[in-house]
């Protein structure tokens, strides 16, 4: 067993669609039964991320939740219980989040939640990510920050020498002994809900900004991926988790609970007597020159402006709060927020718009800027990861519920969960997301913004630049842009898509009558 | 005495036993065709004089190509495949092999015994003819070329599908390893090149005519008789069921699957451009590089012939 452990996937992992253009090769005279040797660069790097994904899975974490689900054609479709839970057999090669996320955020650099009840292998999850990195398991272990309600920031940190404390005349001169976690490539903080909030804060500043301080002493910490674990994401740690540091989390993945049909592979270790990350095969191990080139070629991958319009779409449904304010800038929810007053106290005073087909009513705030270059990392990084070049809707679909899913806070008494067969969605953090991007999806496709959007069209003709543009081709757009305004404006609800599209109305109108003042002084 | 097996490959065995038992144990576990008997007897019979070979290059080497010889004889049983090509060339080529084997193992001992399979699995080829050339350059390559000319031998030996690669190789050998593999002098690449027929021993000529592929209740890959069309310059027949790539040329011939090739295939109808009063009733036409293709509705192959308009 112990032997099988160090089975590495056969590649590929992910088989490429049969071609026509060439049916034959003449180095597959010496392919067959017997394996060739493996020459270090002869696997590509999202290969050897798949298949590091499937030794995790299939011999390390054992994950039968493949709860990331592509579809190449037809899929069975079974539908069980009161609740009539449909089971859907993927045609395509389908993926357990619970090792997809980790990978992915090892892959990117980025910082992940494992939230779960103790034993399901968050941290363990964490060490292999660690050793994936190159670390032996001792080091990765002792790097590993332990969460406890007496925990320093000199436990985090670091501690100057105490030779320095006595001699220095200034806070410059004393040296620090940095923690050598620090500086490793994979930092994992275990229970970091247990941590005293004046601690949280100094791992804030590494977590968040990548450097940590201490005496006026600054250490630049290398880009890093991060793992942190909590038994109870909910609040029911020793110390609240500080808002700030619960933002900079990108992903959050859920362990889920261990098939009980496996039970003989414990057997197996138990009377083996090893740890899968004790047995992690030398082929998977990334070097820090592997690591590099995986993380450009992930951000290399291209985002296609069909996928990009309806990630911009599904984001401008949430902002937009029309009873906040009088001017329409600052109908936010944020603005709702900054003054402490609730909601549902504002939207009382709300009249005809429909808070059940309004996505943006199920919210209780909106995307931030940081959540939106997450989720594009994130879908690069897992298109990458299934070996394409280009974004697909289906990767912005998968990993939007997991980056988002402390990032958008639901609004638990909005009527969409009132609605039949929506109830578990006040619970189901991932369910809801996943089925909130969809009726987005639906209704750009009702609108058909694919093929009538005309904000995008003007955005397209002023992308192109002024140089050129003569004074009568200026008040041409300039007209466009007010008689645009003017058809909306009567008798149209306002929803956050079309505040989004007003906003950038007035923004290139502005921009124009700055262009024509400009013409004029130039005579 | 026989099958007592000595010296470096015993050495091994003893101290991987462990290893090598478990190994056994997984395959018979996991592997339906696993014969552990098949590899015994390749430890037995087929392995002794191939490390003993080796070690005449130098001492160290023999533990390294029994590690290779174990992993090949363990896979090659799991597949069921340790008989007829590959265990001739196990017992009759490998132990020639010392040089190569010394500088690449692994890479030697998978590529002959896969090569062997694969001109075993393919139905015109001639795995013998192989193993004879092979056995001829075994004293005078180093592993590079001997793995460069055992492409090249593979065309020769009847994998047609191979022709337009292995000629690329053969541009990157030595004048006589090409000699030697294809009896042509590097000259003679470029008729060999432009003219599917041309055989370069003085003593060898083309038929005038090839049939490939039949009925597939005989074994063949058709269900009724194919319509043909060209893919860039390339044969692609179509029964309705599938479409394949068929090759031929003056060393043998091949049909493959094409996938969907036959959607970019330029096929043609009618009377060809020159009768052709053997073939009876024919169904299509295609004028490939080495002279005219045709179909006919009385057969199910794909007819070859020499005749160009």
């Amino acid at each position: 067993m112990k032997r099988r452990a160090a089975h590495v996937p056969e590649a590929p992992t992910l088989p490429p669609e049969p071609t026509t253009t060439r049916a034959f090769d003449i180095a597959d005279l010496y392919r067959g039964p017997v394996s060739q040797p493996v020459e270090a660069d002869a696997v590509p790097l999202d290969e050897k991320l798949r298949q590091a994904y499937f030794w995790i899975v299939n011999q390390a974490i054992i994950s039968t939740h493949y709860d990331i689900e592509y579809h190449q054609g037809p899929s069975p479709s079974f539908a069980f219980g009161d609740s009539k839970a449909v089971v859907d057999l993927p045609s395509g090669q389908s993926y357990s989040s619970f090792v997809l996320l980790p990978l992915l955020t090892f892959a990117t650099r980025r910082r992940c939640l494992f939230v779960g009840g103790p034993g399901r292998g968050k941290t363990a999850s964490a060490v292999l990510m660690g050793v994936l990195a190159g670390y032996s398991v001792r080091d990765v272990r002792r790097a590993m920050q332990h969460g406890h309600p007496q925990m320093t920031i000199a436990d985090l940190l670091g501690s100057p020498l105490p030779s320095d404390l006595m001699k220095a005349e200034s806070s410059e001169q004393i040296r620090i002994a940095w923690r050598s976690w620090l500086t490793m490539r994979v930092r994992i903080v275990d229970e970091y809900n247990r941590i005293p909030t004046r601690t949280q804060s100094a791992l804030l500043t590494v977590l968040g900004d990548n450097y940590a301080e201490m005496f006026d002493q600054i250490l630049e910490c290398p880009d890093a991926a991060w793992f942190l674990t909590a038994n109870d994401d909910a609040g029911g740690g020793t110390y609240p988790v500080i808002e700030a540091l619960r933002d900079r989390i990108d992903v959050v993945v859920q362990a889920l609970s261990f098939n009980n049909r496996f039970l003989h592979e414990l057997v197996d270790r138990v009377e083996q007597g090893y740890r899968p990350e004790e047995v992690v095969p030398a082929q998977l191990v990334f070097t820090p020159d592997e690591l590099d080139r995986m993380h450009e070629s992930i951000l290399a991958v291209e985002l296609p402006d069909p996928v990009r319009r309806r990630l911009e779409f599904f984001a401008s449904q949430f902002e937009f709060f029309e009873p906040a304010a009088l001017q329409l800038e600052y109908m936010t929810k944020d603005t709702a927020r900054l003054a402490g007053v609730d909601l549902h106290l504002l939207s009382s005073a709300e009249t005809g718009r429909d808070r059940l087909a309004d996505v943006g009513a199920q919210t209780r705030n909106g995307l931030s800027v940081r959540a939106l270059q997450t989720l594009i990392v994130y879908s690069k990084a897992l298109a990458f990861f299934r070996g394409q070049q280009v974004v697909g809707l289906d990767d912005l679909r998968q990993v939007l519920p997991f980056v988002l899913h402390d990032k958008l806070v639901p609004d638990l008494d909005a009527p969409f969960f009132e609605g039949a067969g929506n109830q578990p969605l006040r619970v189901d953090r991932i369910g809801w997301l996943r089925r909130l991007f969809d009726l987005s999806c639906a209704e750009y496709d009702r609108v058909d913004l694919d093929r009538d959007d005309p904000v995008g069209a003007m955005l397209a003709e002023f992308a192109v630049g002024l140089s050129g543009v003569t004074d009568a081709e200026a008040r041409l757009r300039l007209e466009r842009i007010e008689r645009l305004l003017a058809t909306w404006s009567t008798g149209r609800k306002l929803y956050g898509t079309v505040y989004d599209d007003i906003l950038v109305l007035k923004y290139l109108h502005q921009r124009y009558t700055n262009y024509l003042a400009w013409l004029r002084w130039q005579g | 005495m026989a099958g007592l097996i000595a010296g470096t490959l015993a050495t091994h065995l003893e101290a991987n036993r462990d290893t090598i038992n478990q190994r056994v144990l997984e395959l018979q576990r996991s592997s339906a065709g696993f014969a552990p008997e098949s590899f015994t007897g390749a430890l037995r019979e087929l392995a002794p004089p191939i490390v003993a070979a080796v070690e005449t290059h130098g001492q160290g080497f023999g533990s390294l190509v029994a590690q290779s010889l174990v992993d090949a004889a363990l896979e090659l049983s799991a597949a069921g495949q340790f008989d007829g090509p590959v265990h001739d060339g196990w017992s009759d080529l490998l132990p020639l092999l010392g040089a190569q084997l010394a500088q690449e193992p692994r890479r030697i001992v998978a590529a002959v015994s896969n090569a062997l399979a694969n001109l075993a699995r393919s139905p015109r080829a001639r795995p013998a003819q192989w193993l004879e050339i092979m056995t001829g350059l075994a004293a005078s390559t180093d592993a590079a070329t001997f793995l460069a000319a055992g492409q090249v031998a593979a065309w020769r030996a009847g994998m047609a599908a191979y022709r337009s690669d292995a000629l690329e190789v053969a541009r990157t050998l030595d004048a006589d390893v090409v000699q030697a593999v294809l009896g042509a002098t590097p000259a003679q690449l470029d008729e060999l090149a432009t003219d599917p027929w041309f055989v370069p021993r003085p003593e060898g000529s083309s038929p005038e005519a090839v049939r490939v592929g039949s009925f597939r209740g005989f074994g063949g890959p058709f269900v009724r008789p194919p319509l043909l069309a060209l893919h860039g310059s390339q044969v692609v027949a179509m029964d309705g069921d599938g479409e394949w790539f068929v090759f031929a040329d003056a060393f043998g011939s091949a049909v493959l699957r094409a996938g969907g090739a036959a959607a970019s295939a330029v096929s043609t109808e009618g009377p060809p451009p020159v009768a052709l009063d053997d073939i009876p009733e024919i169904l299509t036409w295609v004028l490939a590089p080495g002279g005219l293709v045709v179909s006919s509705a009385l057969s199910h192959a794909v007819i070859f012939t020499r005749i160009t308009p």
